[in-house]
């Protein structure tokens, strides 16, 4: 067997406790890889059209990466895959951690649960299978209780567990699922999925050696590419150089943010993601203030400040670095405020911290951290419930819902209480918080037509703290992709950064045939998506591909043994995206379906600060990028034609 | 007592580490660091004065505003040293 993958997965029914392996081929691992490759392979061919994701014919998969565990460097993410019902389409939320690891070890590449389980269970997955065990007394728990009763019940500590809390159990279609100790594979509702089924927790555990065609390449991969990670380039730094004497920030048609690698390494090593808050809020890419407000105007600099860099770090206690990582942008920080005072806890990200700080215009460090512990626990997407809160302040401000729904919280900017509060009964589905628990697309549907234009989304899923308005490459993320209101695919900045077209030639040949900036900043972003499936495919991390250039390629070959092209893979990422998409157009999900918010194109746009007057096209942007994947306007998916021609026409 | 005919008062803060690497740190970068520089002194001084590192690689941000080396600052300017960055 050539190396890499484990060569089975499983699917278990928790209705009747069926267990079944299958054995997929080495065609089948070329195809689509790992990761949410195989996830779509299988779910888009064993789950009927139409299924409601809550119910009991639909799938939720876990899903390892192909390089994961191999000795390749950033491989250590794991993928929850599914249709999503916060979307109604395809959906996918990753996390790093060690459970991915784990899984293969236990000699899977994913484990598959259809079914309902009359009683809560947890499931056990070892070499010798899965069992289904009793969780009528984890359930209720928080994410992290549940993690430790598992571990203490099978006296392993070396078990890694993904759980659902609270918010999973109660079926927020906001809620995820939770590794780690607070690590939560966060978007697409499928901590919800998770609840319906019953599956409080999947507990993995194994010791089987994962295989590697040429494990000696890959330490001479990873000697290579460490001696460069550890270098700061001089001509990464020279475009930041004109950058600062030009001092323009190009936005609309251009590349938006004058980031290079090898800064954002260094920050991110010294930080984390919290090194990015100062810097996100005064060039405009954090939205202030639901969207409406102007960073440094709005959200000052001290409150920026108060929540970025140094004065997060202050809290950190020790580092924290998910499996294979060199990086270790994670940390452990002390909770010094509410009701975890005094315990640790993961140190928040930046989307934590814009969605509960410039979002908001809130900057109480201590409140954001509570909020961030309480939300892990409770394993819920702290992007979505931070907009959700936006959401609500908006409407009550304007008049849109009184007292009386908000149960007496006089909701207003900044409130630290009533941020907390309102927290709280999202994850308690109380009051106002049972209408936010499902997300801000049906609570407009609750709440009236007027609330529409506060309500942050796009195709259902809350957008992230990255302002369309700056990088309009987000705005294509955000409305065109398989995971509407996504930011971890691609945009201009991030294509630039992965070096799509020196990985590439196929790439390199794609953006050279554009005309104008715009088409050629469009294929580049194509270029980036493609390439951001083969990472997610591979188990590998996005801050691993934005901070260096990642020899996938290399990897690829050295693990599997294949010796395919960089072209090869390349379309391979562009069968993976076209086959996640195709499911939404199966579902019956329409590209209008998947539009971003007005606020978010700058309809109305801004009179003030570095995002003034600008509005994106997105109906040109969006037609760019069905041309260039060669997808179908009208439906927003791959033609009938393109499906055959990548192999995935099953879905057809 | 500076003379406020031949000199202005601006206030620095410097984040990403900024305050680690530089000379005159002893300061919380909340805080910012008040500096009385010459009328007409620009950008591109400071940040020499600072000593900061990799200096033509920043960004610098003066009252909200992202701002060239070759600015030249006024009384009461605010300004903001960051490294670059993006993404997360």
């Amino acid at each position: 067997m050539p190396g890499g993958y484990m060569g089975k997965y499983c699917v278990v029914n928790l209705t009747d406790g069926a267990t079944e392996t299958v054995e997929p081929s080495d065609e089948f691992y070329r195809k689509y890889l790992s990761g949410y490759g195989i996830g779509a392979a299988v779910i888009a061919q064993r789950q009927k059209q139409g299924v409601d994701p809550l119910s009991s014919e639909s799938h939720l998969g876990f899903c390892s990466g192909l390089l994961t565990g191999s000795g390749a460097l950033f491989s250590g993410r794991f993928m929850v895959v599914g249709k999503s019902p916060l979307t109604g389409g395809w959906g996918d939320a990753n996390a790093g951690g060690f459970f991915s690891r784990e899984l293969k070890k236990a000699g899977y590449d994913a484990v598959f649960f259809t079914g309902r389980a009359e009683k809560p269970v947890w499931a056990y997955l070892t070499e010798k299978g899965v069992e289904i065990r009793d969780a009528s007394a984890l359930w209720g728990k928080d994410a992290i209780e549940t993690e430790e009763l598992i571990r203490d019940k099978l006296g392993d500590r070396r078990v890694q567990i993904a759980a659902i809390g609270r918010a999973g159990e109660k079926i927020s279609l906001i809620s995820g699922v939770v590794t780690d100790g607070g690590r939560i594979a966060a978007r697409s509702g499928l901590g919800a999925v998770m609840g319906s089924k019953g599956l409080k927790a999947f507990a993995v555990r194994g010791k089987q050696k994962i295989p590697v065609a040429e494990p000696d390449r890959i330490k001479t991969i990873n000697k290579k590419f460490m001696k460069e990670f550890n270098e700061s380039k001089v001509a990464d730094r020279l475009s930041v150089r004109f950058m600062n004497f030009s001092s323009r920030i190009i936005s609309r048609t251009g590349i938006s943010i004058p980031a290079q690698a090898s800064t954002l390494r260094e920050l991110y090593k010294r930080y984390g993601t919290p090194g990015l808050t100062v810097y996100s809020a005064l060039t405009g890419d954090m939205p202030i203030k639901n969207w409406d407000g102007v960073g440094y105007l709005d959200y000052t600099l001290d409150s920026a400040a108060k929540n970025s860099d140094e004065s997060v770090i202050r809290y950190q206690k020790r580092k924290y670095a998910c499996h294979s990582c060199p990086l270790a942008c994670g940390g452990i920080i002390d909770i010094k405020k509410g009701r975890y005072s005094g315990t640790e806890g993961h140190k928040p990200e930046y989307e934590t911290l814009g969605a509960f700080g410039g979002l908001l215009l809130h900057d109480d460090l201590d409140t954001i951290i509570e909020i961030n512990e309480m939300c892990n626990r409770a394993g819920i997407d702290t992007i979505s419930t931070g907009t959700c809160i936006a959401f609500a302040t908006e409407c009550f401000l304007k008049g849109i819902i009184d007292e009386k729904i908000t149960d007496g919280l006089k909701l207003g900017w900044g409130k630290s209480d009533e941020i907390v509060k309102l927290t709280e009964m999202i994850i308690q589905r109380e009051g106002l918080g049972d209408i936010l628990a499902d997300g801000v697309k049906r609570a407009v549907e609750k709440i009236g037509p007027d609330s529409a234009e506060f309500a942050m989304h796009a195709g259902g899923q809350e957008l992230p703290m990255h302002d369309s308005r700056l990088d309009p490459g987000y705005g294509i993320a955000y409305q065109c992709e398989p995971t509407p209101g996504r930011h971890t695919i691609s945009c201009f900045l991030y294509a630039n950064l992965f070096n799509v077209e020196k990985i590439f030639p196929e790439a390199r040949r794609m953006v050279r045939g554009a005309k104008g900036k715009i088409a050629k900043n469009v294929r580049r972003y194509t270029a980036g998506t493609f390439y951001m499936q083969l990472i997610n495919s591979g188990g590998m991390c996005l801050f691993g591909a934005l901070t260096s250039r990642i020899p996938i390629v290399e990897y690829l070959n050295a693990v599997t043994g294949w010796g395919l092209s960089a072209d090869d893979y390349f379309r391979t990422g562009e069968r993976i995206l076209s086959l996640r998409k195709a499911f939404n157009v199966r579902e019956g999900i329409k590209p209008e379906d998947q539009k971003l918010s007005d606020r978010a194109m700058g309809k109305l746009p801004l009179k003030e600060g570095p995002l003034k007057n600008v509005t994106i096209d997105m109906d040109a942007l969006q037609s760019e990028f069905f041309q260039t994947v060669g997808w179908d306007p009208a439906t927003g998916g791959p033609t009938r034609e393109k499906m055959k021609e990548l192999g995935i026409d099953m879905l057809t | 007592m500076p003379d406020r005919n031949k000199t202005i008062s601006v206030t620095v803060r410097l984040f990403t580490g900024l305050d680690r690497d530089a000379r005159e740190v002893d300061q919380n970068p909340r805080d910012g660091i008040t500096f009385n520089l010459p009328k007409g002194t620009r950008l591109r001084r400071l940040t020499k004065e600072l000593d900061l590192p990799d200096r033509y690689s920043l960004a610098y941000f003066v009252n909200g505003k992202q701002a060239g080396l070759l600015r030249k600052l006024k009384e009461g300017d605010e300004i903001a040293c960051l490294r670059p960055s993006a993404g997360g």
